[in-house]
């Protein structure tokens, strides 16, 4: 290190916040019941900068038959328009059962409300809907930002009335739907409460007694598909997506033109109607199969479907079962607190790899480490000050022990360091110009008073790369004591058994998944949707949640007691705090994540000690530098020469690769111990002959990368899903806002390979052709999805009527120039709504 | 048969059958066996139906229903309380509630409550009256096949009551 400068860096620890409240528990204990009557709907509007309702339609559904279908139209439609409308309803039929309404309803907006309120308010009927969020502001006449429990989102008024100036006002004897944005899958939506409500509306769901409860709330049932499919699969569905993934019968068609009212575009918003009726049976059907006691319309997420695993097997949160857990323990295992590793090691350098990925990296981890004793522990102790316990158990650890399986029992622990030049993770402010919070792995020095906590497998990851034992401050254990009492069996999907108090949850999950393909009496389908549900489910449970912290939104400051790296608590009175999710508990979180570094750490070990070296790592997967035979392999700024005088890197063989992998199968916590948790992925293998090929990899930056083949000439071809591969692996990471040069409502990615193709051909000195969308700015989409983003945009609203203004859930177009890319006097800055965007960019040329 | 007119208002007439369980509780039943909704008394515990109620307090189980509304006819015809709630004022509120409320005393609407009112009526009285006759029929056929085999009629009394077929038994 004596070449190497030392820096002085702030740095910035987690410290776990008690609010003293114990959250708020909003699931209902009652058993929950699908509504006999669902109300599905969908809006179409102007494809302008206001994206104002045109029309929509709807269908009443009771007990899965279509009884009443209708279509609804926008204040101030253009007579042309409703004639269009009124001509269609005239002339087709309703698609209702016998008995049904047969003639297809064109109502106002306002009758369409009225229907609303009776069907979803006091009917309580599901309300079915994909991008639920969109489509209610279409309907309403104002808003405004929400409160309390919805602080940070939209309250919508629905429902209005006529002064006696003519003026539209919100009818205070209705309730608002407030809508809280969560992220691009998800939203929180529920009504208010109302003036002057019936006894009928003050009945609480599920009441045996039929009595009204003063002060009760009736918050809705709205199910929003995106959200539901999100929670079951893990992925981001379009309708069209989604209706192809779940085998929807009629799924979506797609318009020839959008924003134009003509029969064929009713057409096609009824049958995106008939497919989201039809959607919400399929998810519903699929989310049953799970026996966990969770309403559809709390699916918010796979946590939600972990946790009520966990629940099902009387599972309750560590923190919730044992409230006097002591905090400050808390605090010092959540300073200890990072994410996965991630990194790229040799950057804007083509070289040969084998990319190799950890067999689902966070159940292994928890397996090893033998973290689910502490999920069904009747009581987690905690052993403190075992200092000497600890040194000794680094100063025993050899690379070999550490590929003994039962090493991994004993890192459940923390570790209080003054590091001196270990290699440990911190989080900093490395780059002045992007004053970003961001965390690292270096070689940090800290003074006595600096000490700092980590996980036991983050200081043994330390130790296996420098050699040495950093200078122990404090350390401590946590043990399990007994088991959990009305511990039961689940069946996962109601298919696969587990005893959560004699089977580890999380091997149970993937040698499940690992055996699917030999199970028998499964269809090619049932066979894909467990093996789904088993990885949503894996993931779910095996880490997220015990490391879940929610934004509070509500404007007004709280008064926390915060726990972190000392040993007394501080005190704080903070707007928006991150308070701990229901079954956060960062001691499991922190070792999770610690021990997935250490595997890292230890597979960057066995790589080095063969005097090899990796391109990238992110989090459960390495590019190792190899080819068939191994050897130097040109590399800019590489350690070692080559004959011809150019630096080098040394690659390894396929064998030695290969042998890597299979001394990994050691630490495999499943009983098929002939499969390694170290996989040689299948994208280094031809997808035709299934013989391993030579793929090579370029990173630009830790998560940005791509594989690719090289042809005879040495042009690079990426791996591309159903051409040479089973999938594309060129990242998108940072892009996904993005969208395509072609279009901005395309959903064509092919610029993202063809940016890639670039980029690799500059790196290999190959000739370049300009890209066709170069001289575009990139433009981005953005939705207004919080009250903060609605106030920049509050000018353009002025004075106009609701249907005008730029609503809540409108998307925007949002431009990205290049510093310097735009024309002297333009403000780079500048977001403006889709049409005008257009224009503007146009005329910039 | 239908035992009911298809509603021309399923959003409302679900509605009112939602708000109307919900009044009385999830799986609200007297201890006569009543269970419809609105046949109950919403707020007792345990759950009574009217027709009980009524019996408890040593009052008459039979209302007088104004078939055609209130407002567009005098003639009532009696009918059992539990009924007149769960059947014939729900079928009453399926009508287009001008024709039910008549404000202005139209003669064509009063008219149509009249026909409306009867077909409600003959539905109800077919059901009731009628409807269990045919049940028991087949439930009894069903006995005599099981006692007597497929043609228990043959040679019997019953026989020249029973459809003529072809020689191949075709009808």
């Amino acid at each position: 290190m004596a070449n190497h400068e030392i820096r002085s860096l702030p740095i910035a620890v987690r410290v776990f916040p008690d609010s003293g409240n114990a959250e708020r528990d909003i699931r209902s204990e009652k058993p929950w019941r699908i509504p006999e009557g669902t109300l599905v709907f969908d809006t179409e509007t102007r494809f302008d900068a206001t994206q104002k309702l045109t029309f929509g339609s709807y269908r009443f559904i009771v007990a899965g038959q279509c009884q009443e279908e209708g279509l609804f139209y926008g204040d101030d439609l253009p007579k042309a328009d409703l004639r269009v409308l009124q001509e269609y309803a005239a002339h087709q039929p309703a698609q209702t059962v016998p008995g049904g309404v047969e003639q297809l309803r064109l109502l106002t907006r306002r009758e369409f409300l009225k229907l609303f309120y009776d069907l979803a308010y006091e009917a309580r009927c599901l309300v079915v809907g994909f991008n639920l969020p969109f489509d209610l502001s279409r309907l309403a006449f104002d808003f405004a930002p929400a409160r309390g429990f919805f602080a940070g989102g939209f309250s919508l008024g629905l429902w209005s009335y006529r002064d006696p100036a003519g003026r539209e006002r919100p009818n205070g004897f209705r309730p608002r739907v407030c809508i809280k944005y969560i992220d691009s899958k998800r939203a929180l939506i529920g009504f208010t409460a109302r003036n002057s409500p019936d006894q009928a509306d003050l009945i609480p769901e599920g009441s045996v007694s039929g009595e009204p409860k003063p002060g009760y709330k009736f918050p809705g049932h709205f199910l929003d598909l995106r959200t539901i499919a999100f929670a079951l699969t893990d992925e981001a569905y379009s309708l069209e997506g989604a209706c192809e993934a779940f085998g929807v019968e009629h799924g979506k068609q797609r318009a020839a033109r959008h924003g134009v009212i003509s029969a064929e575009y009713i057409d096609y918003n009824r049958r995106d109607v008939l497919a989201t009726s039809e959607l919400a049976l399929k998810l519903i059907d699929e989310l049953v199969q799970h026996p966990i006691a969770l309403p559809p319309t709390f699916a918010f997420s796979p946590a939600s479907i972990g946790k009520g695993y966990l629940r099902a097997m009387g599972i309750e949160p560590i923190l919730k079962r044992q409230p006097t857990f002591p905090k400050e323990y808390i605090g010092y295992a959540q300073s200890a607190f990072f994410g996965g590793r991630t990194s790229v090691h040799i950057r804007k350098v083509v070289c040969p790899v084998v990319y190799t990925d950890f067999l689902s990296m966070y159940s292994t981890v928890n397996s090893l480490m033998s973290l689910w004793r502490f999920v069904i522990a009747r009581e987690i102790q905690v052993v403190e000050h075992c200092n000497q316990q600890v040194d000794s158990f680094l100063r025993g650890l050899t690379p070999d022990a550490l590929f003994e399986p039962k090493t991994w029992r004993h890192m459940a622990g923390f570790v209080k360091v003054i590091p001196s030049g270990d290699i440990l993770p911190i989080r900093s402010k490395y780059s002045a110009a992007s004053n970003d919070w961001q965390v690292s792995i270096n070689h940090v020095y800290a003074k006595q008073e600096d000490a700092l906590w980590y996980s036991i497998p983050d200081v043994v990851a330390s130790v296996l790369l420098t050699g040495r034992v950093p200078e122990i401050v404090d350390a401590f254990l946590i043990e399990p004591r007994g088991k959990l009492s009305g511990l039961r069996s689940t069946k996962l999907r109601g298919t696969v058994e587990v005893d959560p108090a004699h089977e580890d949850f999380f091997r149970v999950v993937v040698e499940e998944r690992l055996r699917l393909s030999s199970r028998r009496g499964h269809s090619k389908v049932e066979s894909k949707r467990l093996e789904k549900a088993l990885k949503v489910l894996a993931n779910a449970t095996s880490y997220g949640i015990y490391a879940q912290m929610d934004r509070q939104e509500d404007d007004e400051k709280l008064d926390l007691t915060c726990h972190g790296i000392d040993v007394e608590p501080f005190a704080c009175n903070v707007a928006h705090p991150d308070l701990p999710g229901e079954f956060c508990f960062p001691p499991l979180a922190s070792l999770i994540t610690g021990g997935a570094r250490l595997m890292v750490a230890l597979l960057e070990h066995c790589v080095s000690e063969l005097g090899g070296t990796y391109v990238m790592e992110d989090t459960d997967s390495m590019a190792i530098v190899a080819t068939e035979h191994g050897g130097l392999v040109r590399c800019p700024g590489g350690p070692f020469e080559m004959k011809d005088g150019h630096t080098a890197v040394t690659a390894l063989s396929l064998q030695q690769v290969n042998n890597l992998s299979a001394r990994f199968t050691k630490l495999s916590p499943y009983r098929n111990k002939s499969r390694s948790i170290l996989k040689i992925e299948r994208d280094n293998f031809d997808p035709a002959t299934g013989r391993q090929r030579q793929v090579y990899c370029l990173a630009i930056s830790a998560k940005r990368y791509s594989l690719f083949l090289l042809d005879e000439g040495g042009n690079p071809i990426l791996l591309q899903k159903g051409v040479n591969n089973h999938e594309d692996r060129w990242s998108e990471h940072g892009l996904g806002h993005l969208r395509s040069p072609s279009g901005f409502e395309s959903e064509d990615r092919d610029w993202i390979p063809q940016a890639w193709h670039s980029i690799i051909c500059t790196a290999l000195a190959l000739p370049t052709q300009p890209l066709s969308f170069e001289h575009l700015p990139a433009i981005g989409r953005v939705t207004i999805t919080r009250p903060t983003v609605k106030r920049s945009l509050a000018r353009l609203n002025l004075g106009k009527k609701y249907g005008d203004r730029l609503k809540p859930f409108n998307f925007l177009l949002s431009c990205h120039v290049k510093q310097f890319g735009h024309p002297p006097g333009t403000d780079p800055e500048k977001i403006s709504p889709c049409c005008a965007l257009r224009i503007r960019f146009d005329a910039l040329g | 048969m239908p035992q009911q007119l298809p509603t021309r208002d399923p959003s409302g007439s679900h509605r009112r059958k939602v708000v109307a369980a919900r009044r009385v509780g999830v799986h609200a039943r007297c201890s006569c066996g009543e269970r419809r909704p609105d046949a109950l008394i919403s707020g007792s515990t345990p759950p009574v139906c009217a027709a009980c109620k009524r019996t408890a307090s040593g009052r008459t189980t039979m209302d007088e229903h104004h078939f055609a509304g209130k407002a567009n006819n005098p003639a009532t015809i009696p009918i059992p309380v539990n009924d007149h709630r769960a059947r014939l004022s729900v079928a009453q509120a399926e009508w287009p509630k001008s024709t039910l409320t008549n404000p202005e005393g139209s003669p064509l609407l009063a008219a149509a409550a009249c026909v409306r009112g009867f077909i409600d009526t003959v539905l109800y009285l077919i059901e009731r009256g009628l409807l269990w006759i045919a049940n028991l029929l087949e439930k009894l056929d069903d006995f005599q096949v099981k006692k007597l085999g497929p043609q228990w009629w043959a040679n019997t009394g019953i026989e020249q009551f029973a459809p003529k077929r072809k020689a191949d038994g075709q009808p």
